[in-house]
């Protein structure tokens, strides 16, 4: 099932485009990945869908039902950290998210709020006033306020920004919770690529406000030829015959490792090539990743 | 949902520090008033009324409560607008500067019910604040100086008895807050336009020290302009000192400081609606 469904978008602010007729679907159950250089329009993308802008043309559907400033109860279905996470810092954590509920329409529930301040790992600050909050306490901070109403859809732009490595791992784990126990479908921006390729299931990689390419990560990886370090028994013999099976370029490193530009589907060949004319593989490491991937895209 | 984003926005405003300076600079310059006059306010009052006293006997406590009270709510037409500004200005454009319009838009709630949540909140203190003038210049000014009658010169010499006093003032102060609501509201139309809090303090307070020195001058041209300006209609909370009240001055100026508000008000709602959260 289709849970947001994006056409034609475009939006400019005066003579640059951000936005450039952006298509993308995002299927309820995923972690869609959105990837893109600083200024390439994810964050303008996020604000079109939360209707904070105004989009200048195009279609934007939420669980079927269009985006646009009436369609206000759309936005209790959506919960959202854009850019950096902005509060009442003369309120502390709990009151911020209990104001936050009220917003939502909803009831402040005292436990619903201890509760999500202790799944952030925020519970002893609760009452502290978020003026003293690290960037990465405001971070905690801003992914609870994204789900403490219980969106069907989840949008969190930069969501490690400011974390320290530990905090990497606690809100990757918090995001993967939300969508395999919870259900939750989630939107996740990020410049940390490898983050991305960590739990999105799929993606879309945006530049200059145009979408360059989304598919599943595994079908992206496998779709580009990327680099294949070998350790051989016979360096020489190995690149001679890489090159008359046609990889290019071939080149020996030091020891006895060489590298040469392959596709994914074709390691078992270039393998079984290699051993077939006796020499030795001890070792394939691929070198691709889709932050290579991206930079060769971008 | 309006009765909560009221609720909400009161929350806001009275945990905010900045609230009260408002608050601490009508205790000290009521305060400072007061001093003042038990210090020196005989020799003021000689003064002032050296020529009166050649012409007329003057008898009885000039020095009291309701001159206090009187000298306060002179400061209604330009230091009450700055405090009022300073709160008012910031309540659109200090939310879109520190950035938390992202989360209070990305929820289910309308753009035109959040600025007229914040009006009508920016409203109730405007209105709190007047009434702390009102009480503290007539409760202080009566309790250390008494009761009594009070001359008042603006177009003619009036001499105001002790018991219409009271009812004055009462609907003096009320004419005062009616010019501070458009005050604030001209400082909405600021605020949402604004992305910083100090913009739209100094584009209100501009206007206001504007249009008070065109209505002020004698000049052909600005008198021509004069009773289109709000700042001439927001001078006739004097018309309550006025030996005869001129009910018709008094409601013809009223209606067009209401006239105003909503003007400011729908000017406020058109920009803020359309306006792209970009911080």
């Amino acid at each position: 099932m289709t849970a947001l469904e994006v056409r034609d978008l475009y939006k400019s602010f005066g003579e640059i485009r951000a936005v450039d007729g952006l298509d993308f679907t995002v299927n309820r159950g995923d972690i869609y990945g959105l990837l893109g250089v600083n200024g390439s329009g994810k964050s303008t993308t996020i604000r079109l869908l939360l209707h904070l802008i105004a989009p200048d043309r195009g279609r934007m559907v939420i669980s079927g039902i269009p985006v646009n400033g009436r369609n206000l109860e759309l936005r209790r279905k959506m919960g959202a950290l854009i850019e950096r996470p902005d509060f009442y810092n003369y309120l502390s954590a709990y009151k911020n998210l209990e104001i936050l509920l009220k917003y939502s329409g909803l009831r402040p529930d005292r436990r619903l709020i201890r509760e999500t301040l202790q799944r952030v790992g925020l519970e002893k600050f609760g009452d502290k006033k978020v003026r003293i909050f690290s960037q990465g306490m405001r971070q905690r901070l801003g992914i609870a306020q994204a789900m403490i109403h219980d969106p069907e859809l989840i949008i969190l732009d930069e969501p490690a920004n400011g974390l320290d490595p530990h905090g990497m791992v606690d809100i990757r784990n918090l995001i993967l919770r939300l969508n395999r126990e919870y259900g939750k479908t989630i939107i996740l921006s990020s410049h940390m690529l490898r983050e991305i390729e960590m739990i999105a299931n799929r993606m879309l990689i945006i530049d200059g406000g145009k979408a360059v390419a989304e598919g599943t990560v595994s079908e992206l990886l496998q779709s580009y030829e990327s680099r294949l370090r070998l350790q051989v028994s016979d360096v020489n013999k190995a690149c001679a015959l890489l090159e008359e099976a046609g990889y290019e370029p071939v080149e020996p490193t030091d020891g006895n490792e060489i590298r040469c530009r392959v596709k994914v589907e074709e390691v078992p060949a270039v393998t079984r090539l290699l051993v077939e004319k006796n020499i030795s593989v001890y070792a394939v490491v691929p070198e691709k990743s889709l932050e290579e991937y991206f930079i060769s895209l971008t | 949902m309006m009765g909560i984003l009221i609720h909400i926005e009161l929350e806001k405003l009275f945990r905010r520090g900045r609230s009260y300076i408002p608050v601490l600079a009508v205790l000290v310059i009521i305060g400072v008033i007061q001093v003042g006059m038990m210090l020196d306010g005989v020799s003021l009052i000689d003064f002032v009324s050296e020529n009166l006293q050649e012409v007329f006997i003057l008898e009885g406590n000039l020095l009291n409560g309701y001159l206090i009270a009187f000298i306060s709510i002179n400061g209604l037409w330009i230091h009450v607008p700055i405090l009022v500004v300073i709160v008012t200005g910031d309540m659109i454009s200090g939310e879109a500067g520190a950035g938390t319009f992202r989360m209070v838009l990305s929820r289910p709630v309308s753009r035109t019910r959040l600025i007229l949540a914040k009006f009508l909140t920016a409203m109730v203190y405007v209105a709190m604040l007047v009434a702390l003038l009102a009480v503290l210049s007539l409760g202080l000014g009566i309790l250390f100086f008494g009761k009594g009658d009070i001359i008042v010169m603006f177009e003619s010499i009036n001499i105001l008895p002790e018991e219409i006093l009271m009812g004055r003032f009462l609907m003096a102060f009320l004419f005062g807050m009616l010019g501070m609501w458009l005050v604030a509201a001209l400082s909405f139309v600021f605020s949402a336009l604004a992305e910083n809090s100090l913009s739209p303090i100094i584009l209100t307070m501009a206007i206001i020290i504007l249009f008070t020195i065109v209505s002020g001058f004698e000049i052909n041209i600005f008198q021509t302009i004069r009773p289109y300006l709000f700042t001439t209609h927001m001078n006739n909370w004097q018309s309550f000192f006025d030996f005869e009240l001129d009910w018709n001055r008094i409601g013809r100026s009223a209606g067009v400081l209401v006239l105003h508000i909503l003007a400011f008000i729908a000017a406020t709602l058109v920009i803020f609606r359309k306006k792209d959260i970009t911080t």
